[in-house]
């Protein structure tokens, strides 16, 4: 489904990922775990289109289209949803009206007819209990307010709610307790299907215990160093990414 | 006809309201119409304006039709005003020719010198207790025209009032003042729109009492240019105003607020949040001022001013302005003038909203903050009116609004 091959993306002049191939097949959940700095938030933004995160080498397709060619909406449209690191709050916009706009654009995008109302709070309540969202929050202001736990389970009640066909989540475990983790991993988990691909970034190996990855990847220094199943995280979290990155290079060496 | 012909032309005012003109008159004499060099006046140029036809549009403009019953209305036409008697008892309304309220009368500055010297009558609105439904003060400009409409509203001891002021057409010039008085523990909830195209210059003037608040809503979408000159006197301890204000200028519209508070009481609180944005060839202008007076201890001042410069062509002015003379204040002042946040326009856009989408949401929401913050009688019917007039100010404001209907 997603084929990224040999991406190369600068920051500022300053490149950051050097390199990154990875095949990501449909009904597959796949891990990124890296130390911080490695380019892992680097890499969603780039297949989000963020401005500034300049592709400078490499491709990448989804459902064999290039995704690099596309504006931001319509990445989101062909089928790419962006959890965030750090979601960002506006003031003056309903979770609602929000998710209401989002959705009926993508609808257009695609040639379909918009949700009625009805069918849009219908869903609504039906995702937001999903990661146990209070329904009040529905109205308020997007991200407004809002705890660091409500803000993920916002980003996971939007995923659920756009029903997309990748999902690439950056550090949604990051500053959640344990209650918080299994609400938000619940709600991951419901998502999976043969259909839809995932790519879940995390800095920790916790989340994986609750969001069983098919494949785990190791980002160092803007490259997958190693790649293996879910033992690798675990192994991760005994050894530190040192031993990945030693281990890169004796391959790199023989 | 100049200035000094006019004022020279003007009939001389009968009964209670003469000492106001002959005091008017000798002001202008003396000081003139402000021109560019005047500090106050910078960014708004005048010159054309003083330099037409400043004589009052003739009676026989004042509104022909009676207001619609079933609302407190009162039409001005011209400068020239129209009302029926309130049903309620709560309000009368009366003619400020009449001697009644004219005590509370001001000459002024500048062009609310010139309405002062120039204005034929005036309205007077009274409140006593809580009036239940809105009080609608409707100004048509007319083109070819100068129009002075007075207007004086007074809240005695506890009073509340929801005063709505909608400015519509094209003036050649209209100046407006509007007086008020609130009596101790009042209340005023005051709308007020500028959508005339022509050329607005308004001042208005509250003092307060002990204890009254003062919400100011300030909506200006129109006018070449529209110029408010908003003062506010918190004469008594513990009164408080709130002034909001949402501006949208584009094309070759130019927007002007001077908001000033004085403090002159103990513990009085005053919080000014005025945002806007400017596009195309517009500009817009911002200056705020308070001013906490020896004594007035204990007082909250606050301002913040922040702007969306859309287009380079387009122009902001903005000066928030302190001055305190006393120690134990709680004070806090800030502007900004800059474009849409780029975190939440990429957070939108990922979400599939198309560029133009995104940053007309952005900009809506940005703007409706102030508009979600009116209340007072009728608040949501207000709210839902604000919100439509700011949405058609908006590129793609329809859709906009669409999305926000029926759900709940
Ligand atoms: N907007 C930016 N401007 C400058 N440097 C950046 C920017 N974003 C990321 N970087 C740099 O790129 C590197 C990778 O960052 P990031 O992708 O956020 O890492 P991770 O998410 O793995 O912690 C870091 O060295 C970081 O400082
Ligand atoms: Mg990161």
């Amino acid at each position: 489904m997603l084929s990224i091959h040999d991406l190369h993306v600068s920051v500022g002049g300053t490149p950051i990922l050097k390199g990154l191939t990875l095949e990501l097949p449909a009904g597959q959940v796949h891990a990124v775990m890296g130390p911080n700095g490695a380019g892992k938030s680097t890499l969603s933004y780039a297949l989000g289109g963020r401005p500034g995160y300049e592709v400078t080498a490499g491709s990448v397709t989804l459902d064999g289209q290039d995704l690099l060619a596309m504006d931001v909406d319509e990445r989101a449209a062909a089928g790419l949803f962006l959890g965030f690191q750090y979601p960002v709050a506006i003031p003056g916009v309903s979770n609602l009206h929000f998710i209401r706009a989002a959705l009926n654009a993508q609808r257009k995008a695609r040639g379909e007819a918009e949700l009625s109302a009805a069918d849009l709070m219908r869903r609504a309540r039906e995702k937001a209990k999903l990661v146990e969202l209070p329904a009040e929050l529905l109205k308020r202001a997007v991200n407004d307010g809002f705890s660091g736990g409500e803000k993920k389970r916002n980003e996971i009640f939007q995923m659920a709610m756009i029903e997309p066909r990748l999902a690439i989540l950056d550090e949604t475990d990051s500053g959640l307790d344990i209650d918080a983790l299994r609400v938000v991993a619940g709600g991951v988990n419901a998502l999976r299907g043969p259909d839809r691909a995932m790519l879940v970034i995390t800095h920790y190996q916790r989340l994986l215990d609750h969001i069983v990855p098919d494949v785990v990847h190791v980002l160092v220094d803007g490259r997958i160093v190693e790649s293996g199943d879910k033992d690798l995280a675990l192994r991760l979290e005994r050894e530190g990414y040192e031993s990945a990155r030693t281990e890169a290079q004796r391959e790199v060496r023989a | 006809m100049s200035l000094l012909d006019t004022l020279a032309s003007a009939p001389p005012r009968q009964g209670a309201l003469a000492p106001l003109g002959v005091e008017a008159a000798a002001t202008l004499q003396e000081l003139g119409l402000p021109m560019k060099k005047t500090e106050a006046w910078r960014f708004t140029s005048v010159r054309e304006l003083v330099s037409a036809d400043l004589a009052p549009a003739p009676l026989e403009l004042a509104p022909t039709a009676a207001p619609p019953s079933g609302h407190d209305v009162v039409s001005f036409r011209g400068g020239h005003a129209r009302f029926v008697a309130p049903g309620a008892t709560t309000l009368v309304l009366g003619r400020l020719g009449d001697g009644a309220g004219s005590e509370h009368l001001r000459v002024g500055a500048a062009f609310a010198a010139l309405n002062s010297a120039l204005f034929a009558d005036g309205v007077v609105a009274r409140v006593t207790g809580a009036h239940e439904s809105p009080l609608f003060f409707d100004y048509e400009g007319i083109a070819g025209h100068a129009a002075y409409p007075r207007a004086l509203v007074v809240l005695e001891a506890n009073a509340e009032l929801t005063l709505v002021e909608r400015f519509r057409g094209q003036s050649s010039l209209t100046s407006a003042v509007l007086e008020v008085v609130l009596g101790p523990g009042a209340k005023l909830t005051h709308l007020r729109t500028h959508e005339d195209e022509g050329a607005l210059l308004g001042a208005v003037d509250v003092r307060q009492a002990r204890d009254s608040v003062y919400a100011s809503h300030v909506f200006s979408f129109g006018g070449a240019p529209a110029r408010l000159d908003l003062g506010v006197h918190l004469e008594g301890e513990g009164a408080e105003c709130r002034l909001d204000g949402v501006y949208v200028a584009a094309g070759a519209t130019h927007l002007d607020h001077h908001v000033r508070v004085d403090h002159r009481a103990p513990r009085s609180r005053s919080a000014m949040r005025y945002r806007g944005l400017a596009r195309e060839r517009a500009t817009a202008i911002f200056d705020g001022q308070s001013h906490v007076h020896p004594g007035a201890v204990g007082c909250e001042a606050h301002q913040q001013n922040r702007n969306l410069l859309v287009d380079p062509t387009a122009t902001v002015h903005t000066k928030p302005h302190l001055e305190i003379h006393v120690d134990e204040v709680v004070a806090s002042h800030g502007a900004t003038v800059g474009a849409l946040d780029e975190d939440a326009l990429f957070y939108a856009r990922s979400r599939g909203l198309p560029e133009s989408e995104a940053r007309a949401l952005l900009t809506y929401a940005f703007l409706k903050e102030l508009v979600d913050a009116v209340d007072g009688q009728g608040g949501s019917a207000l709210r839902a009116a604000m919100r439509d007039a700011l949405l058609s100010q908006l590129p793609g404001g329809e859709a906009l609004g669409a999305l926000e209907e029926e759900l709940s």
